[in-house]
């Protein structure tokens, strides 16, 4: 059985997804691992009692396939493979259909919805996706963080996390099972649990679990 | 992102700023039972707005109304029901388990106008600016038609909502009454985009259409046409200045012209007036492509803002007579007028050097033959005009306080600035606080200090006397001096701080305020001779003097005995050379700085030399004014650290001392000690 088969059976291994809430600045859902489904509204992306918002890592408030395709992260590059080349297809066929993403480019969907990929910072192997208006992300997010270990918060355009409010930038930190910030030159961490407000310099924030097991 | 309520702004200098932003509620709060709260969006002048999300999945913003509660409830009930897709949805008006008000209105996830107009400072493209403003046209039009005035239209209230512009905040609107446009006593808007007859409590449609001048000007070339460093400069030049339109291009220039005319009867009567001479549409704009064109001139391919030339700040000529005659008195700007004339009139004497000197010579000598009588006369002048001034200063800022100081303090009670500044920009900034300080906080303050000088005169005087009785008998003539010791400085101190708390919101001009403490000086003197004569102390103790060349003026003196004139006449010129505001400024370097102690005292001997007084009384008297005056007066530290960021950093990359920046410009400045 393929990964994608096993995806597509519900049996791959749930990807690990919060959602960080910053005041002032706006609402993130930051998702680990290194490969996340795009796609369209699933059927139970708001029913009472879903788990997760779609059946997709990626959901778009749009006229997408349910599922449209897959970024993939390969050391610090993204590519995007298109739906129907990844699932049946020869390693040959995704290899051609694959395709190299770069900052700030346009991730080709067929539909009315544009989302934009940015890689702000060359030092943080995160990357942003970001819808052009008038289109939402499922979830109530404004941004979605395809996250590696580290992310960049702060008031410069290099980072995932773009928050004006912040007078300096920030490092969260995925270390031992949760979420850690450092400040640039100093040695103290501050710790992030689930559902409790956390400041850095003056901003608050609240980091809730979407779906990541041991966090505490 | 942003909000409906974003950012009240008094963004003088038009530098992002961040602010901090406590908000009441946590994510995952639940204060109306069918809305979860996911994060803070912004707190503004009324209360805090939350993004949250119905249990349905609806997003909403909701706004917690905490302050002008009555105001702002009126104001949204009557926008309940509009509906224009150019203007933020309200939803509903919903209270919680504690009675608090809530607005439920529609979530608007674009970026606010003032956002983009930070990204983009030499203004927009013109396709841009045309979106824009047939977006707030048409949604203030429809506010207009419905008989309401929005009166706080400024960039941080208009929003793009995925491409929909929308004007949010209406919620400080109010009805147009034909009988009642005026009398609203709420200070509302944002200085940049007040129009002058604000001021005057004047809330009519005009205002509205003022706002759209200044933003139209905004969008084009990034800058407000009327910019200062201080709200009241700002104010003066809504009221007085004309704006610098010559960059910019037709219609926009005559439109905006329009638009900023002083008087609001010479304003364009509607809105649509405005877009038609634009050639844009106030219907509904529902697209994200530029409005429906009238006019037939081609708007360009490519998007290049059109007013680039403009991104530089442009000063406006403000009249110099009318900006100062607001703030200046009149009798001090008479005698500076008349100086200036006298200077002039010198300048342009046809006569020798030598003739001009004989002149001043003749001059002087006059002067000095008729002070018997020209003191006393300054004197009583003195006495007149201290109560006159003290009156007059407090009545003015009374009256100025509802209006736009107050509305400063709101305006900026949640910014911080996001740079450290320069000593000068921090001076300002702190300076534009102490303007706004309420006058009751002033008197509380001033009351504070009073106390204060009391104590520490009396606390130097038990030193004074500990050093000068330790030896030699104590009884009620060795004690004597020391009492007039404690009545003059303490009656001194006092004067000075009174008058220091009413200077303080500006640096001021050094004569007006030299000429009111010669006024003082001379009643502080008229004291002194009185005390004396009541503890019998001997005028002549002390009274020989170093440079011993001249003789002493009968009219002043009786022999070598000094009369009450001469002991007002040396207070008044003690008091007059010396800038007795810099002690008492809380802008000032130290607290306590031992260098103007002793210039006090130098002065004092120099006085002394010419118009001699008992001594070292006198000395001991003016040290002992100037330091309790230093220990006494608030004092603002420049180097003190709040301890919630409110100072962002003390050193910049380059390694220059840079000055620490308080966090919120409404926060009582950081005092050291304990001299509130």
């Amino acid at each position: 059985m393929t990964e994608n088969q096993e995806h597509s059976m519900g049996h791959r291994p749930p990807t690990p997804r919060w959602r960080l809430w910053v005041d002032g600045c706006g609402g993130f859902l930051i998702i680990g691992g290194d490969k996340w489904t795009v796609g369209g509204p699933g059927a139970s992306h708001n029913g009472p009692g879903a788990k997760r918002d779609s059946a997709t890592d990626v959901s778009v408030q749009a006229d997408w396939p349910r599922e449209a395709g897959t970024i993939r992260r390969n050391s610090d590059v993204f590519f995007w493979t298109p739906l129907g080349t990844d699932a049946e297809s020869h390693a040959e066929e995704q290899s051609a259909s694959r395709m190299l993403l770069t900052n700030n480019q346009t991730v080709p969907i067929a539909g009315s919805a544009s989302m934009v990929f940015s890689k702000p910072s060359p030092l943080s192997h995160s990357a942003v996706l970001s819808l052009k208006p008038p289109h939402r992300f499922l979830g109530h997010v404004d941004k979605v963080i395809l996250a590696e270990n580290t992310i960049l918060v702060g008031p410069t355009p290099d980072c995932a996390i773009r928050c004006l409010e912040l007078d300096q930038k920030w490092t969260l930190v995925w270390s031992q099972n949760r979420w850690m910030a450092k400040r640039r030159e100093s040695s103290e961490w501050i710790e992030f649990s689930n559902g409790n407000r956390t400041e850095l310099d003056s901003v608050a924030m609240t980091l809730e679990v979407a779906c990541a097991p041991d966090f505490p | 992102m942003t909000a409906l309520l974003d950012k009240l702004e008094c963004n003088l200098a038009h530098h992002p700023f961040s602010k901090p932003m406590n908000f009441t509620y946590p994510t995952g709060s639940t204060p109306l039972a069918r809305y979860t709260i996911r994060r803070g969006i912004g707190i503004g002048g009324f209360g805090e707005v939350y993004f949250a999300v119905s249990e349905a999945g609806k997003e909403v913003a909701l706004k917690r109304i905490q302050r002008n509660l009555e105001v702002e409830l009126r104001g949204v009930g009557h926008c309940l029901n509009l509906k224009h897709p150019n203007l933020v949805s309200l939803y509903d008006i919903c209270r919680d388990d504690n009675d608090q008000a809530w607005v439920v209105m529609e979530y608007v996830a674009g970026q606010n106008l003032r956002e983009v107009l930070d990204l983009s400072p030499d203004g927009l493209a013109e396709s841009e600016v045309q979106r824009w403003f047939a977006g707030i046209a048409a949604g203030v039009d429809h506010l207009h038609g419905a008989g309401l005035v929005h009166r706080d239209l400024k960039p941080g209230n208009v929003f793009d909502d995925l491409g929909m512009i929308k004007v949010g905040d209406y919620g400080l609107s109010k009805f147009i009454s034909a009988s009642h446009r005026g009398g609203h006593t709420e200070s509302v808007g944002t200085f940049h985009y007040m129009a002058p007859e604000i001021g005057r409590g004047e809330y009519g449609r005009e205002i509205d259409i003022y706002a759209l001048g200044i933003m139209l000007y905004e969008l084009l070339t990034g800058t407000v046409p009327f910019d200062g460093e201080s709200c009241q400069e700002i104010i003066v030049k809504h009221m007085t200045a004309i704006p610098e339109l010559d960059g910019v291009a037709q219609p926009y220039r005559s439109v905006i012209a329009k638009c900023l005319e002083k008087d609001p009867t010479d304003r364009f009567h509607s809105v649509s007036e405005m877009t038609e001479k634009l050639g844009l549409a106030t219907s509904p704009v529902h697209t994200l492509a530029p409005p429906n064109l009238r006019s037939t001139r081609a708007s360009s391919a490519m998007p290049v803002p059109i007013m680039a030339s403009l991104a530089a700040p442009v000063s406006q000529p403000v009249s110099p007579a009318v900006a100062s005659n607001a703030i200046e008195e009149p009798f001090a700007r008479a005698v500076c007028s008349s100086v200036s004339d006298f200077k002039c009139w010198w300048r342009s004497l046809d006569r020798s050097p030598g003739a001009k000197m004989f002149l001043l010579c003749a001059g002087l000598f006059v002067l000095l033959v008729n002070t018997h009588w020209l003191l006393p006369l300054l004197s009583v002048v003195g006495i007149f005009y201290v109560p006159y001034y003290i009156v007059r200063q407090m009545v003015l800022h009374v009256s100025q306080q509802p209006t736009y100081a107050q509305a400063q303090r709101i305006a900026t009670t949640s910014h911080v600035t996001s740079r450290a500044m320069t000593r000068s920009e921090w001076r300002n900034a702190i300076r534009n606080e102490l303007k706004a300080k309420h006058s009751l906080h002033r008197a509380a303050e001033l009351s504070t200090s009073w106390i204060t000088a009391s104590f520490s005169t009396l606390v130097l005087a038990i030193c004074a006397g500990i050093i000068g009785l330790r030896s030699g008998e104590v009884d009620s003539l060795a004690i004597a001096p020391y009492g007039w010791l404690v009545v003059i400085v303490m009656i001194a101190s006092m004067s000075i701080l009174g008058l220091g708390k009413l200077w303080e919101p500006d640096e001021g001009e050094g004569l007006p305020r030299r000429l009111v403490l010669a006024g003082v000086g001379g009643g502080v003197g008229l004291i002194a001779y009185s005390m004396n004569q009541f503890l019998m102390l001997p005028l002549d103790a002390g009274i020989a003097r170093g440079i011993d060349a001249t003789t002493l003026p009968q009219s002043l003196y009786k022999g070598d005995i000094p009369r009450a004139s001469a002991m007002m006449a040396h207070f008044a010129v003690l008091f007059a050379i010396l800038r007795w505001w810099k002690p008492v400024d809380p802008l000032r370097r130290t607290r306590l700085s031992p260098w103007s102690v002793a210039v006090a005292v130098v002065a004092e001997w120099a006085v002394h030399q010419v118009l001699p007084i008992p001594q070292p009384l006198g000395m001991l008297a003016v040290g002992g004014i100037a330091i309790a005056v230093q220990l006494s007066a608030p004092w603002i530290n420049p180097r003190l650290k709040p301890a919630h960021n409110g100072v962002i950093t003390s050193t910049d990359h380059s390694g220059t001392s840079r000055i620490p920046v308080l966090a919120s410009t409404s926060h009582q400045p950081q005092r050291a000690g304990g001299v509130s």
